[in-house]
């Protein structure tokens, strides 16, 4: 088609087009093609006729006017694609993806609605915004308690925080679990870690018993372990954060262990292997956690920041506050089982 | 002084064109100046024209032709070459030393490379000290950290270096950064930097790490999807120029891109397929490769596809004020263009 320099009325030019491309295509053999260019035309066609019926255009060769079309569609498509590819990496400096967070949440919902019931207490004492430590009491051989306890946080909390568990090395560095706990903001439990993500006014929570903490037997159930070596402390006084204890109950009955074994560990490249009446002697299945009622509970906060950073070259000092945190979570964990008067129906 | 080999006249070390302006560098002495940083290094300095003198060391020559270049063959390895290196920092009146004769990529032959960077590098130091030279600076990787399952998330310059014993590659950088870090305690008149990239990627750049990334298979450890942080190779450059050009504050920094992201989300935006293997399936097929000198990773770089070795930008950020251009996923999707453009040249 020659090309005019005249503008033409659009309705002009698309019938135009219509009457002279038709010649072309009815020339094609192959009817692939040409129902496929048929319809083409059709929808440039139509496109020109609603893009501007009364609109004076510039008469452009068939040709380019379709391949133009065509390179138009492809950079969109392109577009889309590139965006596709782009789009929903959120991932903060720890790995925190809040993209798969969304998509996995549901499950933890339903394990938190439905399946350990949890009732939450005391969400008032959590800050609505800025740094604060949250520490909990340690159970379970994964870390379904801290799943919960951002669960908790994020659905009762007003402000819809995210809490920061920190987890001990046991699990965070297992395989495929590792990963996914990283995924979804759970972070190994390390001082510098902990600092920098307080230091970010985050929601910290810690679980100072570590691997004490989860491969305690069933019988001494919900009688707290030593709380590390004081580093909670130091870094509540070294980062000026509120400290909140919190008592989780009914952790320590979804796996109950009868004893551990450090050999088979060793062959698993873990520290130990807890062993409970499920686990491993049904495998995978064994670690499908018991249905047991859960609390969670809030204390009110304790404030270390006051001390000051003289405190922190007092080691009998930091020993003794340690060991009044630690007892505050173990009155918040007696106060929830007395008033429960059962493990599984609450 | 019979190997002296002066540079062409080309070159123009004799053009008697002296900037008067007092934005005058002292002379500049760099070693391995045809490696891989040493020649982008040249390239950069190519325009740059406050440069007193500056004096390539290395064993061969660059092809780069650049003004008021001297060009000596220098072999790191000859024991005698410290008194050598002494006596050309007198004659061309050094002040300044930039040290770049570290590979790229892991060598076969690890005793030729501990004697070039480790050896080498004491060779300088004691011609640094002899002839009292005033700032020495040099590039090492945040890599010698070591990925360690208990690495906090970010290292700090204060990190120990923990690479593993057995790669030997990072092992010479470690024990170059010690002998360069007692030196610098022992001689505090001598302003002396550390640049520790992490992995680097870039056009120009091709190290064993580029050319790990570039195929279009990676593979991944099974159970494990450590984050990664990249750094561009101009933002390297950005970083050594400042420190070269500039009067900045001496000491150990790690210089790295913004932002770091997990090795799935990086091979899944870089349209490379994954390939998930069982760690001691990779480890024995990756460590035959390289016995058998058809690899060229090394087995115990699968530390790094493993667990985490990111380190902390921030000390730069402050110091330096290095502010990378490129974050870390900017990097990769450009280096992930640019390979598969080069896969179809």
């Amino acid at each position: 088609m020659a090309k005019e320099e005249k503008p033409v009325p659009a309705e002009t030019l698309a019938s135009q087009v219509r009457k002279n491309l038709a010649k072309e295509i009815e020339a094609i053999r192959d009817p692939g093609i040409r129902a496929q260019a048929e319809k083409r035309l059709a929808e440039a066609i139509e496109g020109l006729q609603e893009a501007a019926p009364k609109a004076h255009v510039t008469q452009k060769g068939v040709i380019d006017f379709l391949s133009d079309w065509a390179a138009s569609r492809r950079s969109a498509s392109r577009e889309r694609a590139g965006q596709r590819a782009h789009e929903g990496i959120h991932i903060d400096a720890f790995g925190f993806d809040r993209a798969y967070w969304r998509r996995v949440e549901p499950l933890f919902a339903y394990l938190y609605e439905n399946y350990w019931r949890v009732e939450t207490s005391g969400i008032e004492h959590v800050p609505t915004e800025g740094r604060t430590l949250l520490v909990a009491n340690h159970s379970g051989i994964l870390p379904w308690d801290a799943l919960m306890l951002r669960e908790a946080v994020e659905k009762e909390h007003p402000a819809q925080r995210h809490v920061r568990p920190l987890i001990e090395d046991y699990t965070a560095t297992m395989p495929f679990l590792g990963p996914f706990l990283r995924r979804v903001g759970i972070t190994r439990a390390d001082q510098q870690n902990a600092e920098r993500l307080l230091n970010d006014e985050k929601l910290v929570a810690i679980f100072p018993e570590g691997i004490q903490g989860i491969v305690k037997p069933y019988r001494e159930r919900y009688r707290l372990r030593r709380f590390g070596r004081g580093g909670l402390v130091k870094l509540a006084i070294r980062t000026r954060s509120p400290v909140v204890p919190v008592a989780i109950v009914g952790g320590d009955e979804i796996y109950p262990v009868i004893g551990q074994s450090p050999w088979l560990g060793k062959v698993l490249g873990l520290p130990t292997l807890p062993l409970t009446p499920l686990f491993p002697w049904l495998g995978a299945a064994g670690l499908v956690p018991l249905p047991s009622k859960w609390f969670i509970r809030f204390g009110p906060p304790i404030d270390l920041a006051k001390l000051g950073k003289k405190a922190l070259d007092d080691e009998i000092l930091v020993n003794r506050l340690n060991e009044e945190v630690r007892s505050k979570v173990q009155d918040l964990v007696y106060e929830v089982i007395r008033e429960r008067r059962s493990a599984w129906l609450g | 002084m019979e190997s002296e080999v002066p540079a062409k006249p080309d070159s123009g070390p004799r053009k008697k064109k002296k900037s008067a302006s007092n934005g005058t560098l002292p002379a500049l002495a760099i070693t391995g100046a045809s490696g891989f940083l040493g020649s982008l290094v040249l390239s950069r300095l190519r325009g740059e024209e406050r440069f007193e003198k500056i004096v390539v060391l290395d064993l061969e020559k660059p092809s780069l032709p650049i003004r008021k270049t001297k060009f000596y063959k220098v072999d790191l390895t000859d024991p005698a070459c410290d008194a050598r290196l002494a006596e050309i920092f007198q004659k061309e009146g050094v002040r300044q030393v930039l040290h770049l004769s570290f590979f790229g990529s892991p060598r076969r032959d690890a005793g030729y490379a501990h004697e070039v960077e480790v050896i080498g590098t004491l060779h300088l130091l004691h011609a640094c000290a002899q002839h009292k030279v005033e700032k020495l600076a040099t590039v090492t990787s945040t890599l010698a950290y070591g990925a360690r399952p208990d690495n906090p998330n970010f290292l700090t310059e204060e990190s120990p270096l923990r690479a593993s014993k057995r790669f030997s590659h990072l092992q010479n950088k470690v024990e170059a950064e010690g002998l360069i870090a007692s030196f610098a305690e022992k001689h505090p008149e001598t302003h002396v930097t550390v640049l520790r990239r992490c992995m680097t990627l870039g056009p120009k750049t091709d190290t064993y790490i580029t050319r790990f990334f570039s195929r279009p298979v990676v593979p991944m450890i099974l159970g494990y999807d450590p984050l990664l942080q990249f750094v561009h190779e101009d933002d390297v450059l950005d970083a050594l120029s400042r420190v070269i050009q500039s009067n900045t504050p001496a000491g150990v920094y790690n210089i790295v891109g913004e932002g770091l992201l997990p090795l799935s989300t990086l091979l899944r935006i870089g349209g490379k397929w994954r390939v998930g293997q069982p760690g001691f399936v990779l480890n024995s097929v990756v460590g035959a490769l390289w016995l058998a000198g058809a690899g060229e990773i090394p087995p115990e770089f699968l530390d790094y596809l493993r667990y985490l070795c990111i380190a902390d930008g921030e000390k730069a950020r402050e110091k330096l004020d290095y502010r990378p251009r490129h974050s870390t996923k900017d990097t990769w999707l450009s280096f992930t263009g640019e390979a598969r453009v080069r896969s179809l040249r």
